[in-house]
């Protein structure tokens, strides 16, 4: 027993040492947020603000239409991760537990995707997008992440993992393979959802170079694109508006992050183990 | 599955297929006529307010034209944001872009020549600002007109050189001044220096270009053709430099462009070069008495080099669409509003006469510093290089060598010889 | 039973499955990267649409290319570091992570933040932390009596600097996917091997290690593609240069400037299938050698 307390401890004391070091860097950027311009580069490094200045969140917001960058932001990327938690899931099943001829090929060209460089895909992909005339829409944002190869991916070895038994049992209870997939599947796979829901939205929340070249209005723009409001390497940097901004649009991936590892929770037994 | 993530999974899934209502609205105009021009400016701030205001002013006194704004990134985003239109035979009507970003696009043949438009005796083309032409042609063309432009200069703190025992307002006019008092501008504090003489991105091509300029000689010849980094006075110019840096230790070379204003206005550095557009920042944050300066001459003088954009106009559009952007163009860069542009970006005004301007005069009453750091430009000024090929001929290979010799352990010549043979095998090969 | 029908409705099935994500898969990156082989066989400046062609010329030149040596160096130092320290860093905090914890959930949500937080932000961040003269990094060990460093201004420490950064930036997120993994694992296994009288060593090899190689494989392949084809956090930490002196230009940061500063969209091209050919090649060796040393039930 005594053991099992020491390890906890040890283990609790490593935690929050690393932790500290993790997060000394965002301490500052708090800190930024709320400080006046002059007291941001001071050496030695000042941590806390001469003058609180909390209006600096209400300025930095007033800056660039944020409350319509942030409807846009959530609208794309609710759509884009629900369209890929689909797509991906259906393609998973496939490479995980189908038989068809050309599986490895294909499988390794959902692979391709995460490694063929942005620059590449830019212009043939601006060029579709016009020719279909979308440009400057949410389906411009949206349509060319549909396939995803981390999502195929992770699924998949996901899927890969859970016992044939189960499969079997279902088939022999005369079940289809969308309702194996929706039935054993899914719930069984919760933490790989979960997790690349998490990820792929994240991404995509973070997004500036692709919303960049295929919007042109205002009213299309997400939140990346609007941080850059405080960034001009001629006029100098905001750097308080920017951590403050910064810290508005993390806010939602850290809460869907709260959400989200609530599933990472163990010892959701596996039934059919061991007997 | 539990029932409320069952709800949300089904009420987003009808989100997602309402999208296509979603779409932005089609803005076809037919009557006035659309014109579309893009700038690289942050999308809020005040020179995003100045161009609103502009383009607002421009549409309701001109009512058969209407001018969209379409903000692009900073220079460089912007420029890719061009490449991708053209590629795909879109581009705007006009646009402003990086000074030498110019030569390649109008060597390609994607720009309107505006030597017969700027001719017209309505746009007092004589007016404009000498210095500032100097990027604006092409292979004996005119093919952009100066819009959001500065050049370089030295601020220096005066409260800091009073403290070292030197003279207020009379900075070092001369390299080998510098070199004499800088030593007294130093603090120290153990083995960190805590603050330096001067600060400059030396490193980089701007600032360097200035400084061969000011030992007689250029980046480039004036054909483009051949690099000149690896003569006499451009070797000169960074052996001072690295003299400066390393034994000295007097210079501080930060590559990075916004932190040396913050190391200025913390007192980090008694001088800085800078460009001309730092003075906004400076006056508004800065709490010592500071004033502007050429920077210290070489054997041929002081030179500030010029910086900034230029608006250009796109070939391929109608040439209606063409007549009225050239309208926008040159409304824009009437002497009033130039003046109206310079106070409130904080860069030049393009026109000499701009500076007899009303409002801007009493502007200058109010800010001082910005009459003066105008007269240094129209007296210093200088225009930069002209060549086709800037990134792969020139950058390419100065920068790195500049950054061995400055930032790493290099020697000039050696760094400079190597950089010139290299960038003459894709300069002269043509 | 008869098989060969069931056989078909199952290839069939298997089609139909990949179908909504094999169109877009067609559209959006098979085509542009077929149309990427294309141009790598011609010259061409982007802006006018004269495309010369010169066969495999951008092919040799990238075998006699210097800098492309240089960046490719940059490159393997980056990936490897990144991949190999961010997994074990990621693997130990997931470990950490996945027992009963006071404040678990913000311990966690402290590690993943760096993976949150815009690359815009991060950046600045960092630009001043590494900052000489006024910086975090300096100061702390200038307060413990260690020399300052140049970091991100000296072409000796600049890549480090930056993979510093990249690591701290993705151990959190390398953690979240392997915590994930860690949930596959039943308690009952560790109950009935605790009661068998294992110890800790032998529990995670025998036990933790193998289940969960099936997401370590994976998290190992992610994170060499990504780190392999990095770019944005190269240009915002050098300033758009890939310096000082060429010391932190990676492959994909190389074929950025070839296409959109130094109009050779041909050239670029060919560095981009050289790219995904490499990346291609690693990621199939790692799947096949994994054939050996994963577990799936």
């Amino acid at each position: 027993m005594s053991k099992r307390w020491g390890e906890s401890a040890a283990a609790h004391v490593a935690v929050i040492a690393l932790a500290c070091v993790f997060f000394l860097p965002f301490l500052w950027m708090l800190g930024t947020a709320v400080k006046p311009d002059n007291d941001i580069f001071l050496y030695p490094p000042k941590w806390i603000p001469s003058v609180w200045q909390f209006a600096n969140f209400a300025n930095a917001w007033a800056k660039a239409p944020f409350a319509r960058f942030y409807f846009n932001s959530v609208v794309v990327t609710a759509a884009i991760a629900l369209i890929q938690l689909t797509t991906a899931a259906l393609a998973a099943y496939a490479f995980a537990r189908l038989q068809f001829s050309g599986k490895s090929m294909l499988f390794v060209s959902y692979l391709i995707v995460m490694m063929i460089p942005n620059q590449v895909t830019l212009i043939p992909n601006f060029i579709t997008l016009k020719t279909l005339g979308m440009l400057n829409t949410y389906w411009a944002l949206i349509l060319p992440f549909v396939t995803t190869g981390f999502g195929t991916f992770l699924i998949r070895q996901y899927f890969l993992s859970i016992p044939q038994e189960l499969f079997d049992a279902a088939v022999i209870d005369g079940a289809g393979h969308l309702r194996i997939l929706w039935t054993i599947c899914v719930p069984i796979a919760g933490p790989a959802f979960a997790t690349f829901g998490l990820l792929t939205t994240m991404w995509h929340w973070n997004d500036f170079f692709w919303p960049l070249i295929v919007t042109s209005s205002p009213q299309m723009r997400t939140l990346p694109l609007g941080l850059v409001v405080f960034t001009n390497s001629e006029q100098g940097t905001s750097w308080n508006f920017l951590m403050a901004a910064g810290i508005f649009t993390a806010l939602p991936i850290v809460l869907l992050f709260l959400v989200a590892q609530r599933h990472f929770v163990q010892g959701v037994a596996r039934v059919g183990i061991k007997g | 599955m539990p029932r409320p993530t069952r709800a949300l999974i089904v009420a987003l899934v009808v989100l997602v297929l309402a999208l296509p209502s979603w779409m932005a609205p089609a803005q076809a105009q037919r009557n006035p006529l659309a014109v579309t021009v893009w700038f690289p400016l942050p999308t809020g701030g005040p020179l995003k307010e100045a161009m609103d205001d502009l383009v607002t002013r421009f549409n309701s006194s001109h009512t058969d034209i209407r001018v969209t704004l379409e903000l692009t990134g900073d220079y460089q985003q912007n420029y890719q944001k061009l490449q991708t239109a053209i590629v795909a035979g879109s581009p705007p009507d006009g646009a402003m872009m990086e000074l030498m970003q110019i030569p390649e696009f109008a060597d390609a043949g994607v720009l309107a020549p505006l030597d017969e438009l700027a001719k017209q005796r309505d746009f007092n083309f004589a007016d404009i600002n000498p210095a500032l032409l100097g990027n604006s042609y092409w292979k004996g063309k005119l093919y952009a007109i100066p819009w959001q432009r500065s050049t370089t200069m030295m601020y220096y703190n005066v409260d800091a050189f009073k403290e070292a025992g030197l003279p207020e307002f009379a900075p070092p006019q001369t390299w080998d001044d510098f070199r004499r008092v800088a030593p007294k501008l130093v603090v120290r504090q153990g083995d960190q220096i805590m603050r330096y003489a001067i600060e400059g991105d030396f490193n980089h091509d701007w600032l360097y270009e200035g400084m061969v300029y000011s030992y007689g000689g250029r980046l480039v010849s004036q054909d483009g053709r051949r690099a000149l980094f690896g003569e006499p006075p451009s070797v000169a110019a960074l052996t001072l430099l690295r003299d400066l840096a390393k034994r000295d230790k007097v210079l501080y070379v930060n590559p990075n462009f916004s932190g040396i204003i913050e190391n200025f206005i913390a007192g980090r550095s008694a001088a800085i070069v800078h460009s001309s557009f730092a003075l906004s920042i400076i006056t508004s944050r800065a709490r010592f008495r500071w004033s502007v300066a050429p920077i210290p001459a070489g054997p041929s003088g002081s030179v500030l080099n010029a910086g900034g954009g230029n608006f250009v106009l796109f070939a391929k559009t109608s040439p209606e669409r063409q007549r009225a952007a050239w309208e926008f163009l040159k409304w824009m860069t009437s002497s009033a509003n130039t003046a109206f542009y310079s106070m409130r970006s904080g860069y030049l005004p393009i026109r000499a006469s701009a500076t007899e301007d009303g409002q801007l005069k009493s502007h200058y009453k109010q800010f001082p510093m910005a009459k003066k750091s105008v007269d240094l430009s129209f007296n210093y000024g200088k225009s930069r290089m002209v060549v086709l090929d800037v990134e792969k001929g020139v950058r390419q290979f100065l920068n790195p060598a500049l950054e061995a010799v400055l930032l790493g352990s290099a020697d000039p010549k050696q760094a400079l010889d190597e950089a010139t043979s290299k960038a003459n095998a894709v300069l002269g090969g043509k | 039973m008869v098989k060969p029908t069931r056989r078909r409705r199952e290839a069939l099935t298997g089609y139909a499955f990949l179908l909504p994500s094999l169109i877009p898969l067609i559209v959006f990156t098979l085509y542009p990267l077929a149309y990427s082989g294309y141009l790598s066989l011609v010259k061409w400046n982007l802006l006018s649409p004269r495309k010369e062609f010169v066969g495999f010329a951008n092919y040799t030149r990238l075998a006699n290319d210097e800098a492309l040596l240089r960046v490719f160096a940059n490159t393997a130092l980056y990936t490897a570091a990144v991949v190999s320290i961010g997994v074990i860093v990621g693997l130990v905090l997931a470990l950490l992570l996945n027992r009963r914890l006071w404040l678990r959930a913000l311990w966690r949500g402290v590690f993943f933040l760096p993976s949150v937080v815009p690359l815009a932000v991060l950046s600045g961040l960092w630009l001043w932390i590494y900052d000489p003269g006024f910086g975090l990094m300096n100061y702390l060990l200038r307060s413990i009596g260690l020399p300052a460093g140049q970091w991100l201004h000296s072409p000796t420490s600049a890549l480090w600097a930056i993979i510093v950064m990249m690591i701290w930036q993705t151990a959190g997120y390398n953690m979240v996917i392997l915590l994930a993994g860690l949930q596959n694992i039943s308690e009952e296994l560790y109950e009935a091997a605790r009661l068998d009288g294992a110890g800790r060593g032998v529990i995670l090899t025998r036990i933790t290690l193998p289940l969960l190689s099936p997401t370590l494989l994976f998290i190992t392949v992610v994170a060499s593609i990504q780190a392999f084809r990095v770019f944005d956090p190269i240009w915002v930490m050098s300033l758009g240069t890939g310096g000082p002196a060429n010391s932190t230009g990676t492959l994909v940061f190389y074929l950025y400037r070839q296409a959109f500063m130094f109009f050779e969209a041909g050239y670029a091209s060919a560095i981009a299938y050289l790219v995904v050919g490499i990346a291609l090649t690693f990621t199939v060796i790692q799947l096949w050698l994994s054939r050996r040393w994963v577990t799936y039930e």
